[in-house]
């Protein structure tokens, strides 16, 4: 970085590609498709970014703290399918969306006791979740979508405030709420801290085993929030849902400059990365450019972002 | 909070541009009209998307260069586009990013009949065209449903297919794709039927699924041999079971565990991926239908319908020939891939 950004209000300068290239989308792809630039694409896109962004913030810390979480995507089917099974046993929808809450906060108890308390690999622990969960949709439903759910409820997904997607209005005040949290409060010094050198953290007298059950718990229940969310903009609860949705939230992170070993990150960067993968998937879309190319695309952004945090000596 | 406050800004900053522009050229349809920008719209030519449930498989390859060919026959745009899983939720995002796109009309295939609805509904108060082809949405907005055949009609004609081969006597086995699928339900439960009141002597052993998981299909067929010793048939509902069971039957055969001909196998294949069973002699009779002429077909009913004509049955569609239509369903029709016709197909 050359002397002149470190002027700007960048400490790191970091984030300051990561606005740069989602400015050069923006204006690149306003100039390609007459359709891009349009207050109705963009509320679409805010609309379809939701269930990826809400993951994306525990993810984030999780990351943060030096651990992983592949098992999101099986959890929000699990807590999607578990709401819409207990809806059609009759009862209130909104006992069901406590219901899946639950089962979301349950799942990321169990990751959070094998990782936190008895110290097991995050990445196998999570791995072996996904599968497990997985299965267990299948058998909790026998593979068939539920829908037919009453209409307030499709309020969560589906209405627009003020023009501004209602979920997406949530997505931005929870960035806002974790984003102070991880600033402003001892937690989020400690996850950092964790990230860093977690024996240091421990001899502190820092009980490492809470922070990183807390976060897997968080994990849990935020991808059960997606997986309400999911649930009410599609009108309907199926087994694949949330399939391969990892994917796209630790892509986000990592653009967003969050350093897979953890100690390094920040919740702004990844809402940059975020914005960048939706816009970046939408634009294409709308030139009608095949998923194929679009996939070669991310995973190029990808190493881009790594590759700079490398050249510029991290 | 530095950060998060400028990444705001930038976020707001964005949304006031795009505020900007859309007063400047309302409505937009006035705007696209007039923009030197807008090719498609500027010069009255219609585009469809066409959405298969994903990107990767033969059998979508395949309806990729029927549509394509409708496109240049018709002289309409037409984009083929879809996630590379066959995801509902992938799968809607791209055809609300088409709305945006305005185009004449969709021709989908949904991932889940329901989930489709709302983006259906939107797309009706559009006014864009809206045809469903090879899985059905019903209780939507969809106005046309394209398909080779009923489901039942698919379900016996195989049912009665390897009720020949056996002789009506013997044990039957079914291999479907996902138990879950409505298409591989309809098309099972109409063969069980179809045994039932014209084959009293076939007994139906069991029905596994792969879940369109090409590995899991073959250890389904090794387990279904060795289970059911007796086994004289094996239907395979979905493109991946098939050449799966064929294969095992003939490494059976080879290995001396069965004898030839004892099972005898049918289903829905391509035929480029059944060729050689085809060919041996292990698959007698295979069912199928052109994935091509099945999109070809959507591309050309939505273009009717953009330009106000009706649906009529029997209608003459060019390089497809003739359809029956019953009410919202559009059929094309079946073919038999048998030892004699097995060369002549390009798919």
């Amino acid at each position: 970085m050359t002397t002149w950004t470190s002027r700007l209000p960048f400490k790191s300068g970091t984030l300051l590609v990561q606005l740069i290239l989602l400015l050069f989308i923006l204006i690149l792809f306003s100039f390609l498709s007459p359709y891009f630039l349009s207050v109705t694409n963009f509320m679409n896109v805010l609309n379809q970014m939701v269930e990826v962004g809400l993951i994306a913030i525990p993810m984030t810390m999780i990351i943060i703290s030096g651990a992983m979480d592949l098992s999101v995507g099986s959890i929000l089917a699990f807590s999607a399918v578990s709401m819409g099974v207990a809806f059609e046993r009759g009862y209130n929808i909104w006992v069901c969306v406590i219901f899946g809450l639950l089962a979301g906060l349950m799942c990321g108890a169990v990751n959070g006791y094998l990782i936190a308390r008895h110290r097991m690999q995050a990445i196998v622990v999570t791995i072996g979740m996904l599968v497990m969960l997985r299965g267990l949709v299948y058998v909790v439903n026998e593979g068939r979508p539920i829908s037919g759910f009453p209409d307030s409820f499709y309020f969560l997904g589906q209405e627009y405030i003020a023009g501004i997607p209602f979920n997406a209005i949530v997505l931005v005040m929870m960035f806002l709420i974790a984003s102070f949290f991880m600033k402003k409060t001892r937690f989020g010094t400690y996850i950092y801290g964790i990230g860093n050198n977690e024996e240091v953290v421990r001899f502190s007298g820092i009980s490492v085993v809470r922070v990183r059950f807390i976060l897997f718990m968080l994990s849990g229940l935020f991808s059960a929030l997606a997986g309400v969310f999911l649930v009410s903009r599609l009108a309907s609860a199926e087994a694949t849902s949330g399939t391969n949705i990892e994917l796209d939230v630790i892509t986000a992170t990592l653009i967003g400059g969050t350093h897979i070993f953890g100690g390094r990150g920040s919740l702004t960067g990844t809402f940059v990365g975020l914005l960048i993968i939706v816009f970046l998937r939408n634009g294409l879309n709308l030139l009608g450019v095949s998923v194929l190319y679009q996939a070669v695309i991310l995973g190029a952004l990808l190493l881009l972002a790594v590759a700079n945090k490398k050249i510029s000596g991290e | 909070m530095k950060k998060m406050t400028l990444a705001v800004l930038t976020g707001v900053l964005a949304l006031t541009l795009t505020a900007c522009s859309g007063n400047s050229g309302n409505p937009p349809a006035n705007n696209a009209g007039s923009s030197s920008n807008d090719g498609a719209a500027a010069s009255g030519t219609r585009t469809y998307f066409i959405n298969p449930k994903s990107i990767g498989p033969a059998y979508w390859a395949a309806a990729e260069k029927g549509a394509i060919q409708a496109g240049e026959d018709m002289g309409v745009e037409v984009i083929f586009n879809a996630p590379t899983e066959a995801d509902s939720s992938k799968q809607i995002n791209m055809i609300q990013d088409m709305l945006t796109r305005k185009v004449s009309g969709i021709g989908v295939s949904p991932n889940d009949a329901k989930a489709v609805g709302p983006v259906f509904k939107k797309a009706a108060e559009q006014d864009v065209q809206i045809v469903t082809w090879d899985s059905d949405a019903p209780e939507t907005d969809r106005q046309y449903y394209v398909a080779p055949a009923t489901d039942e009609e698919v379900g016996e004609l195989l049912a009665k297919t390897i009720g020949e081969e056996i002789g009506g006597e013997g044990q039957v086995a079914f291999m479907v794709a996902g138990l879950g699928s409505q298409n591989q339900i309809a098309k099972s439960d109409a063969a069980k039927a179809y045994f039932e009141a014209n084959y009293p002597g076939i007994e139906l052993v069991t029905t596994v699924a792969s879940d369109d998981d090409q590995q899991k299909a073959y250890a389904n067929a090794q387990n279904l041999i060795q289970t059911y010793p007796d086994l004289r048939g094996i239907i395979g509902f979905a493109g991946g079971e098939p050449p799966a069971a064929a294969e095992v039957v003939e490494q059976a055969v080879k290995a001396g565990t069965i004898q030839q001909g004892q099972i005898a196998i049918t289903g829905i294949a391509v035929p480029s991926v059944v060729k050689s069973y085809i060919e041996s002699g292990t698959i007698k009779t295979d069912i199928i239908w052109d994935p091509g002429k099945l999109a070809y077909t959507t591309v050309y009913i939505l273009d009717q319908l953009a330009q106000g004509n009706e649906i009529t049955d029997g209608m003459e569609i060019p390089n497809v020939g003739p359809v029956t239509v019953d009410g919202q369903n559009v059929f094309i029709g079946t073919l038999e891939v048998t030892s004699e016709n097995v060369g002549s197909f390009d798919f």
